[in-house]
Order: C-alpha cells, then sequence, then structure tokens
C-alpha cells in the first residue's frame, strides 16, 4: 500500500510551551473520560472512591448531561410485553346517568401501526413504556396498595392516593421509591388516557380508566410450539382517575393521531 | 563490544513509543476521513429521527407532550427545552422542528460546520429531551458524540466547507480592525483561524476522548451482558425480539429464532464483538474483523430490531476507527463508480454555476479526482 502523505494540517512537533497547553486540554478530557468510564461500567471501588454523589453531579450536570447507560437489555434481557386498554366516563363515576365507554387497546393499535415499519415512531412505545413501569412498580407493591390503585380516585385530590400508599407501605425506602415512581406514571398515563379519550370518544371526559396487562415471552426451549402473541395478558386494573385533559394545541396533537370510535358502535355499555 | 542491558533496550523502546505518540498527537490531524464520515451520518441521524417523528412532533415534542409534563419537570439538567421549545404553539414548532431538520441537513453536507453543528445539537437537544420518558441510549451517545465531534476538524472531506476552502485564499491576520475582520473573513471561508499545532493537538486529543467512549460504550454493554445467565448459555437475544416493538417483520425473525444455532451464535457474537472491540483495535486486521462485526451487528438491530436511528449513530461514531488509506481506496472506488452519473450532473449544473456573481468554473470534484 502506498504511503499516506501528510495532510495540509501537518506541522512539526512544537516547543515544550506549546506541549504543555495540549497536555492540559489532554488532562482535562482525560479526567472527563475517566468519570465517563467509572459512570458507565457496573458498581466498582473506583466508583466508591470519586463518591457516587461526585460522579452523579458530574455526568448529570445542568448544562450538559453526559448521562447514559449501557446496560440494556443485559444482564438480564426484555422478556415482557405490556398492554394498555382505556375506557372514559362522561360524567361522574357511579352516576347511573353517565356513559361509559367500552374498553380500547391503546397499545394493540400501536402494535398495528409499527408491524413492517423498519423505522417507527417512538411514539408508538408510549403506553408501552408507561405500562411497563406501571407494572414493575406494581410488582413490587402488597395486596393493599394493590386495591388502593385499583379504586377510584375521582373526588379527592392525586395527593390522597400518595397519602394512602404511603401509609400502607411496608418496604422503607425502597417501598417508597417504588411508589413515587406509580404515582408519576399514574399521572402521566391519566393524562395521555383523557386526551387519547377525547380525541377518541368525543369532549367531555369525566374520567378515564385503564387496564395495564403484562404478559411474558414463552421459554426459549418452547419457541417452536407456544406463539408469545397466543400468551394471555395479566391484568392489573388501575381504578378510576379524574381527567387531566391538555390545551387546545396538545388536544389537536392527539385529534390528529387517535383513530376515532367508529359511530356504529354502542358505548354506552 | 557489549550487547545493551535488558533494562537500555526496555527504555529505548519507552522512547521510541513515546516520539511515535507525540508525532501522531501534535504533528497532523488524525482520521480526517473517518470524523468527515461521522459527522455526514450523525448529522443523517438527527434528521432520521426528526422526519421519522415529523408526524407525531406534536404529541412527542411539542404541546401535546404535556402528558410527560411530570417526567420534565423532574428532569432538570437540560435548559434547551426550558428556555426554546416549551412555551411554542403548534405552528411556531412546526417552523422551529423544520429549521433543525435543515441545519441538520446542512451539517450533513458540511456548510459552516461548526456554527451549524452547536445549532443543529441545541436544536437537537431541545427537541428530543422534552419526551424524557421515550428516551433511549440512541439519543445519548448521539448527543455525546456529536459534542465531541464538533471539537473535531470534520469538514476536510466531501463538505461544502472544503469547496470553499479550495476557492478562497486566506487573509493574512495582522492586529488591528483589519486583523479582526481578516479573521471574520477567515472563519466565512473556513480557512485557517487558530495555529496548527493548537488544532491538530485539540483535534487529536478528542478524537481519542471519543474512541474511548466507543470502547467504553461496547466494553460495558458485553461486560453487563456476561453477567446475564440468558447470555451465557446464548439464547437471550430470542427474548427480546418477540416483543412487538422490536418485532417490524416476524417473518424474518421467526426464521432466524426457528434455529437455535442462529440465536446462539447471534448472541455469542453480540457479547464477544462487544467485550473485544476495544482490544481488536491493537491489531491492524483484528481491528477491520471488529469495526466489520460492529457495522453488521448494528445493521443487525436496525433491519430486525428496528433501531436505525441508534444504529446508524453508532456507524457515524465507528467510523473513527477505519483508517485514512481504506478510506482513500474507498473514496476512488465510489468515484470512479460515480463518474458517469457526476460528469452528467456537473455537465448540467457547471455552466449555472459559472454564472453565478463571485464564482469562476470549478472542474467537478470526479474530474478532479480521476485526472
Amino acid at each position: 500500500m502506498e504511503e499516506l502523505k501528510p495532510s495540509r494540517h501537518a506541522t512539526p512537533v512544537p516547543s515544550i510551551a506549546r506541549r504543555l497547553v495540549i497536555v492540559t486540554i489532554g488532562v482535562v478530557f482525560a479526567i472527563h473520560t475517566a468519570l465517563i468510564t467509572i459512570w458507565i461500567q457496573p458498581a466498582n471501588p473506583f466508583r466508591d472512591a470519586v463518591g457516587q454523589k461526585n460522579l452523579y453531579s458530574y455526568i448529570n450536570n445542568k448544562v450538559f448531561p453526559f448521562e447514559q447507560s449501557w446496560s440494556v437489555f443485559a444482564p438480564t434481557p426484555r422478556r415482557g410485553g405490556e398492554n394498555v386498554k382505556i375506557r372514559a366516563y362522561y360524567g361522574k363515576p357511579g352516576d347511573p346517568d353517565t356513559r361509559v365507554t367500552e374498553w380500547f387497546d391503546i397499545t394493540g393499535n400501536e402494535d398495528q401501526r409499527i408491524k413492517y415499519l423498519v423505522n417507527p415512531s417512538r411514539f408508538h412505545s408510549a403506553t408501552r413504556r408507561l405500562g411497563g413501569n406501571i407494572n414493575s412498580t406494581v410488582g413490587q407493591f402488597n395486596d393493599k396498595q394493590r386495591l388502593i390503585i385499583a379504586g377510584a380516585l375521582y373526588t379527592s385530590p392525586r395527593s390522597k392516593l400518595a397519602d394512602l400508599l404511603k401509609q400502607s407501605n411496608t418496604k422503607g425506602i425502597a417501598g417508597l421509591q417504588a411508589l413515587s415512581q406509580y404515582l408519576d406514571n399514574d399521572e402521566m398515563l391519566t393524562r395521555y388516557g383523557t386526551m387519547y379519550a377525547t380525541a377518541r370518544w368525543g369532549k367531555g371526559v369525566k374520567a378515564v380508566e385503564f387496564q395495564v396487562g403484562h404478559r411474558s415471552v414463552p421459554n426459549f426451549t418452547k419457541r417452536n410450539q407456544e406463539n408469545f402473541l397466543d400468551v394471555p395478558f395479566t391484568y392489573y386494573r388501575v381504578g378510576i382517575r379524574k381527567a387531566i385533559p391538555g390545551n387546545a394545541d396538545a388536544q389537536a396533537a392527539f385529534d390528529g393521531y387517535v383513530p376515532k370510535a367508529p359511530k356504529t358502535t354502542k358505548d354506552g355499555e | 563490544m557489549s550487547q545493551p542491558s535488558v533494562a537500555s533496550r526496555g527504555l529505548d523502546l519507552v522512547n521510541e513509543w513515546y516520539d511515535r505518540f507525540e508525532s501522531w498527537l501534535l504533528t497532523d490531524k488524525r482520521s480526517l476521513y473517518g470524523a468527515s464520515l461521522a459527522r455526514i451520518l450523525a448529522g443523517c441521524s438527527v434528521m432520521g429521527i426528526l422526519i421519522t417523528n415529523f408526524r407525531v412532533r406534536n404529541l412527542m415534542f411539542g404541546q401535546g407532550s404535556v402528558w410527560n409534563d411530570i417526567a420534565q419537570k423532574g428532569n432538570d439538567m437540560y435548559w434547551p427545552p426550558r428556555l426554546i421549545t416549551s412555551h411554542l404553539g403548534n405552528t411556531a414548532f412546526l417552523f422551529y422542528y423544520l429549521l433543525v431538520i435543515l441545519l441538520a441537513f446542512l451539517f450533513v453536507l458540511g456548510w459552516h460546520t461548526r456554527l451549524v453543528g452547536v445549532l443543529m445539537l441545541i436544536g437537537h437537544i431541545s427537541i428530543i429531551e422534552r419526551i424524557p420518558i421515550l428516551g433511549d441510549q440512541g439519543d445519548n451517545i448521539l448527543r455525546v458524540g456529536t459534542l465531541l465531534l464538533l471539537f473535531l476538524h470534520s469538514s476536510e472531506y466531501w463538505s461544502l466547507d472544503s469547496k470553499r476552502r479550495a476557492r478562497t485564499k486566506a487573509e493574512p491576520m495582522g492586529p488591528g480592525p483589519g486583523g479582526v475582520l481578516a479573521v471574520v473573513k477567515n472563519l466565512y471561508n473556513s480557512q485557517r483561524v487558530l495555529p496548527s499545532w493548537f488544532t491538530n493537538g485539540l483535534h487529536n486529543v478528542v478524537l481519542i476522548a471519543l474512541g474511548w467512549q466507543l470502547i467504553m460504550i461496547y466494553f460495558s454493554a458485553g461486560w453487563f451482558k456476561a453477567q446475564g445467565p440468558l447470555w451465557f448459555h446464548g439464547t437471550a437475544i430470542y427474548y427480546p425480539m418477540q416483543l412487538q416493538e422490536y418485532k417490524p417483520f416476524p417473518f424474518l425473525t421467526d426464521a432466524m429464532t426457528h434455529v437455535g444455532v442462529m440465536v446462539g451464535l447471534s448472541t455469542y457474537v453480540a457479547m464477544v464483538v462487544q467485550i473485544g472491540f476495544g482490544f481488536a483495535l491493537l491489531h491492524p486486521i483484528a481491528r477491520r474483523i471488529a469495526i466489520f462485526c460492529a457495522i453488521m451487528f448494528h445493521l443487525s438491530i436496525a433491519v430486525f430490531m428496528a433501531l436505525p436511528w441508534f444504529s446508524l449513530s453508532m456507524i457515524a461514531f465507528d467510523s473513527i476507527f477505519v483508517s485514512t488509506s481504506t478510506f482513500i481506496l474507498f473514496d476512488r472506488w465510489i468515484r470512479a463508480k460515480l463518474r458517469p452519473v457526476a460528469d452528467l450532473f456537473f455537465d448540467v449544473t457547471d455552466p449555472i454555476v459559472a454564472k453565478l456573481p463571485g464564482r469562476s468554473k470549478q472542474p467537478s470534484l470526479v474530474s478532479r479526482a480521476a485526472d
């Protein structure tokens, strides 16, 4: 192979003073790189030496975060699918005059949209992500907490749900973290669901209700006998939640995306 | 005559390695072709993500993303979304969105690369980080890699900056207002402003930082996998590939997972390539094999798991590991192949370009390369 010629940038080795400037730049980048290296590796003594708090504040700085995690599909790859179904209440839940829609499978609709698409929009993962987060936290809840989240939250403020879950927490700080994560996802799902339901069934949604399902991929040894799509979902009931509507622009965005309910459908069941 | 001692020979070797490293680091810019290709592919990734999500832009990043408001509020790391995009209505956001796509396109073309690159990066973050709940690692590597790329000289090849640089001459930069004007002109014409000894050192230091970042990504990803029993037993990739979000072509996935050996081979190759990537770079042949495997690995992820933009970002930054001689061969090959098409194109466009004010007729790149 022919000898490579120097580029138009080629210079002789610079003086010591100039080399010191480059060394200084090198040290800055070396420290940065070392901190990134320590951050992305599994828990290690170097991380303890630097200090978890110091490392976190550097990686997640507020100007330009270097946040990253490469434990994707590892050590245990994802092996479960999520599903979210919704129905809407037009009127106070429990009132005899209140119209309640049929259940609609949001994730199933997203599945249809992403089939044969090599570049699907990430938005089609929204309920999968929210449902997955809810499933993983509810899986850590005790029976009493599961009963609480299945209950209605219509007249009381959302803080009531937080209080009840905290009172029933039996797992200390880990339990508090799980329920904090649950509450965030519950609120996001309620906001999402309100706008989704309004776009599907029309204005006037007073409350929404969800079923969040999970199913596992059949074991590798049974891959040619059992089909993942035939595995039934196991659902957690997320109870009735008071609607949280968005502004006109936000609703317009959902109106352009959500499939409208067929006019022939009898929603008032 | 006495033989030199082992210690003396060892010191000579250290000295030789030090001189070679010093020369590599300080006397020229390295991997200019790789940096140029990384620029093009990273810009394509930004464009790809934005164009893919164009129809759902308001739901994902605009006012419709209010449903993940609580995640945005909990994520106070990013100022661009808060300052720029959070207050835009649907119409204003549409124009902003198109502007960032245009910036990414200009970045691909290498038009005022550094300035456009900075604006593109801020624009991209301001859009993408509106939806932290749907973020993924592709966003992270694209953000971090593009930041480092901005310190590299990535417009040396395949860029409009390089064409402008070839067309113009550097203005002498003296003291006083004339000097300032010359600096501005040189910046505009993509001519040298800072001394080469400084930019060479900076370019190469950042090149090492980007390279190390990629090696660590591969290593830690492989390292985490090595801890998992399913990876250990060679069945791990079967599980996520059954999920509908990672199964765009069911018949392809089913054909692959039907054969257990294919699953085992893919699982082990993925893990081994990731752990061994950094070590393989130390040997020229192993390096070529590792880069080939990494590209195939990412192409497979793109097609089988519907993650094209993450894959493209990784391939973009991996290109810094490809040697200059390989790029030169590739450059010649592609120019020869494209020559008939390019000649036809330039036959049409050259007379038009020649009539533009302040332009003299330039021979086409293809014609020049062939001369």
